[in-house]
């Protein structure tokens, strides 16, 4: 062997010996946060999506989703997975769940993790007494038991296909850490400072270190039944997110947004493809699972009413003088032209939307065409259901006619459009809809207000037509407190537009109760439901907006799916 | 001035209140609540946000609620015999069990701000103050860098343009300083950030420390290269502020007598200019401090929020917008005493810069 060969073989030892530390050692992953402080990293009180970003990483569940089809999974896709259910059974009369559970997942104490922590968890929810929004799974789910470490029955109070989804609506607490802490009172839960600071958990990382208004960080678990490669996790917080894309893009963080959000804005995504493009750093595109749209107010806005009164029987809400009637508001879905709203307003990142959810949803049916922009045949049908225009003038607001089937002869089409202020993109496709329906005689009187505000004439129905978006839609379809009228109370509901469709309800309730809860059967009750929710248009259906993970090349082994910007954080390394 | 500084106190004690009743009667009225900011949802029904209102107190009448926020709620309804159920209440005001079920609502927990209590964060679920002094030194930090800044940049270049009168030096001063009267302070930020981080890649993009896993930020010294945007972006319109009013004043104090009679005198032009002129000038600088105080936290709430630098105006914007009533009137106690202090300051320093002025 001589010299020469000698020197290349140590310097290629050396640099194997280097690469292979440097992939030991995974470094420090640093996300940018735009959602201000962790309101809680407890994870049955967790609310949005910083706190999520944080529990998904710290706690275990109850069940695996599975990253592609965003369906629960049996078992996981690996060992990094923090779903406890290897198998589950659902009972012939689809009452009883029951699931068996892995029993070699630990909290960082060692102690294992078991049903009887599941169930803790769920006592501590159905006792009402905690400020946990996590209440859903109790319209369903009648109690837990846990036979043993790995067997959890639950026990369903009707046979409801969102139970399953349901169940893992939050992670699972360190019953022998907690239930001391409470003194037997779950109302205790809100005061322990283990939610500021939770010190026993079961995750690839132990929590770290809150700092106020800074950052949040995670720290690598040594004693993870896997080994874990990322060194910590950190999420600073940053509440400018133009601030936080310079950081990106100097370097001194590793991705725009947390394990939750995506947020590169919709302005600099041709930017951000341009310059992943050039290999400056990585991005995944994918469909937001939210959508913007405008609801329209069916019933009288003069006196809102509940749907249903104390029997349950339908009351008569009156109609609106305008959107009480089908053909306006047929009408008005053909009368703006999308690409504009969607280029107004979201820069053209986004895609019109046929009906309620958006393609990141299984029970969303792409075959149904969404509306086209006709003003021709808007005018039609607005002349059909008994609005002219009186004077030949496109000046002027079309008035009703005798033929109007709710609004006064002589009544001119101008309605109120609110939204809340300082939300760009509903700005911008108000805008876009006012200056359009001027055209064909329809004033818009487009009012922008405080949240808080629009809230209160939202929840109070007493608005004509209100311009919200939905954002994380729930993966199951089911949307009944939207368009039945259980949820058509005033005050608080969330069918606030008061439409109601017997055959909706009825395809509702069948989805839900399917024996067997096949998705494609459901898939198929939804399908019928959101043809008949397009053709009716209780909402004007807009456009759900595209969303961008953008990752540093720092990141290797990046694994993202819109379900989850880290689908195998554990394997993640992070070159300083 | 004891006693002139006792009694400006007490009279202070009014407007004090004045205050805090207002303030919480605007944020009860304003539409929405905390409950619906924070679960407006499909999934989460109308009960589950009536409970969570119920639990928060957010349902009570405004009255009750103002009680609550400054004298407690322990003395409205208690628990004598120690089994942590009520078994007595101040009737009038609330009933033993108020939703009817049978069974005596808990005692009551908070004691008031008169007690020193300033309650607990609707949103973090954390007492107000302890969420006050995490945040406060970031705000001290800034808040005096950007005062001595201007102090040392403003005070020379307010005197030197009024000894400078009409040249070169006055004229681009004077200007410079209407521009940065005029330029909005989150402006400055956003373009100092893009100048000296972005594209000269002298300072960090925002933030106070080094992101770190266990959250250590290191003493000041070591992290001085933070400061300097944040710091000029504060101190912009503060220098502008002080070198107009000191050219102002010391263009009056220049014209007197007894500097007339100085320079007579053959003495130097800076001992004339900053020793006997400046000196006199600079009385109605101390007239500033209360409303620069005022202005610390006005402008702490935008500069903060830009470049992420983890102060008490982060929370007042946070607080305000998720309209945590708790945070938001401990926030209001804050600026209200800051602003009080801030004036009583102004008028000593006053005394104390011109010993002709007397106060009793």
């Amino acid at each position: 062997m001589n010299k020469t060969f000698r020197v290349i073989l140590l310097v290629a030892i050396l640099g194997l010996f280097m690469v292979s530390a440097s992939a030991q050692t995974g470094g420090i992953l640093i996300g940018t946060n735009f959602g201000g402080d962790p309101t809680t990293i407890n994870p049955l009180l967790t609310n949005n999506t910083v706190d999520l970003s944080l529990t998904e990483f710290l706690f275990p569940s109850i069940y695996n989703i599975d990253p592609v089809t965003r369906a629960p999974m049996k078992g996981g896709r690996n060992d990094q997975d923090n779903g406890l259910a290897l198998d589950w059974s659902l009972s012939d009369d689809g009452l009883v769940y029951t699931f068996t559970l892995r029993d070699d997942v630990t909290w960082n104490d060692g102690t294992p993790v078991t049903a009887h922590d599941y169930k803790f968890t769920f006592d501590a929810l159905a006792s009402g007494e905690t400020s946990s929004p996590r209440g859903s799974v109790l319209q369903s789910v009648d109690s837990v038991e846990a036979v043993d470490d790995t067997t959890l029955v639950v026990n369903l109070k009707l046979a409801s296909c969102r139970a399953l989804d349901e169940l893992d609506d939050f992670g699972i607490l360190p019953k022998h850490h907690i239930e001391p802490l409470l003194g037997g009172d779950f109302a205790e839960m809100d005061n322990l400072e283990y939610n500021k600071n939770p010190d026993v958990t079961s995750g690839v990382f132990n929590f770290g270190a809150l700092v106020a208004d800074e950052q949040t960080s995670m720290i690598r678990n040594e004693n993870h039944w896997m080994e874990v490669s990322p060194e910590g996790y950190i999420l600073r917080n940053v509440p400018d997110q133009l601030v936080g894309i310079e950081q990106f893009l100097a370097g001194e963080v590793n991705s725009v947004g947390t394990a939750g959000s995506a947020s590169v804005p919709a302005v600099r995504m041709q930017e951000f493809r341009d310059l992943a493009e050039a290999g400056e750093f990585q991005i995944y595109e994918y469909v937001d699972d939210g959508l913007t749209f405008v609801g329209f107010n069916l019933a009288d806005r003069s006196n809102p009413t509940n749907g249903l009164d104390e029997d349950g029987n339908p009351v008569d809400q009156g109609n609106h003088q305008f959107f009480g009637d089908i053909r306006v508001r047929q009408a008005l879905a053909q009368a703006v032209n999308y690409e504009d709203i969607i280029e107004g307003a979201a820069e053209g990142e986004g895609i019109q939307v046929n009906s309620f959810g958006t393609p990141a949803l299984w029970g969303y049916d792409n075959s149904i065409a969404p509306w086209e922009y006709n003003p021709e045949a808007a005018l039609a049908l607005l002349a059909e259901a008994g609005f002219v225009d009186h004077d030949d003038d496109p000046g002027t607001p079309l008035v009703a006619t005798d033929d109007a089937l709710y609004a006064e002869a002589g009544t001119e089409f101008a309605f109120e459009l609110l939204t809340n202020s300082g939300n760009l993109v509903r700005e911008a496709a108000g805008t876009v809809i006012q200056d359009q329906l001027g055209q064909i005689g329809i004033n818009v009187d487009f009012q922008l207000m405080e949240f808080g505000a629009l809230v209160t004439f939202l929840l109070g129905q007493d608005f004509d037509a209100i311009m919200i978006g939905f954002t994380n839609l729930a993966q199951d379809t089911d949307a009944r407190n939207v368009f039945t009228p259980v949820g058509d109370t005033v005050g608080g509901g969330f069918n606030f537009v008061s439409y109601r469709n017997d055959r909706v309800t009825e395809l509702y309730d069948e989805a839900l109760s399917l024996p067997g809860c096949d998705l494609s059967e459901r898939q198929a009750l939804y399908h019928e439901i959101s043809q008949i929710l397009h053709d009716e248009v209780p909402w004007w259906w807009l456009f759900a907006p595209f969303s961008m993970y953008a990752e540093s090349n720092a990141v290797q082994n990046w694994m993202p799916y819109a379900e989850t910007r880290y689908a195998n954080m554990a394997n993640l390394a992070i070159s300083p | 001035m004891i006693k002139y500084i006792i009694r400006r106190l007490v009279q202070s004690i009014p407007t004090f209140f004045g205050i805090t009743l207002l303030t919480y009667l605007l944020l009860w009225m304003a539409p929405g609540s905390v409950v619906e900011r924070l679960y407006l949802a499909p999934n989460i029904k109308a009960e589950t946000r009536a409970r969570l209102a119920a639990q928060l107190g957010i349902d009570d009448p405004f009255h009750i609620q103002y009680l609550r926020w400054l004298a407690g709620d322990d003395w409205l309804r208690w628990d004598s015999d120690g089994d942590g159920i009520a078994d007595g209440s101040f009737t009038p005001l609330v009933p033993l069990d108020e939703d009817g079920d049978g069974i005596p609502e808990p005692p009551g927990d908070n004691y008031g701000i008169l007690r020193g209590d300033f309650g607990r964060s609707f949103v973090k679920k954390q007492p107000v103050m302890d969420i006050f002094l995490a945040n406060l030194p970031a705000t001290l930090e800034l808040g005096i860098a950007a005062l001595v800044t201007s102090l040392v940049i403003g005070i020379p270049v307010g005197v030197l343009s009024a000894v400078t009168r009409g040249r070169a030096f006055d004229n681009v001063s004077r200007v410079m300083a209407v521009i940065f009267d005029a330029i909005p302070s989150f402006w400055l930020c956003y373009i100092l950030i893009y100048v000296f981080g972005v594209i000269l890649d002298l300072v960090p993009i925002g933030g106070r420390c080094v992101p770190n896993l266990y959250g250590v930020c290191p003493p000041l010294f070591e992290r001085l290269i933070y400061l300097p945007v944040p710091t000029i972006a504060f101190a912009a319109g503060f220098v502008a502020l002080f070198s107009r009013y000191l050219r102002t004043s010391t263009l009056e104090v220049l014209s007197q007598d007894y500097i007339r009679t100085a320079r007579a005198k053959g003495l130097a032009p800076q001992v004339v200019n900053f020793r006997h002129a400046m000196r006199n000038a600079m009385i109605p600088v101390a007239t500033l401090l209360g409303p620069i105080i005022t202005n610390i936290w006005a402008g702490a709430i935008v500069i903060e929020s830009v470049v992420a630098w983890p102060g008490l105006g982060r929370i007042a914007y946070t607080s305000a917008i998720q309209q945590d009533y708790p945070v938001v009137m401990g926030i209001v106690i804050f600026a209200s005493l800051g602003t009080i202090l801030g004036f009583l300051l102004s008028d000593i320093l006053y005394v104390l810069i011109d010993p002709r002025i007397r106060i009793d």
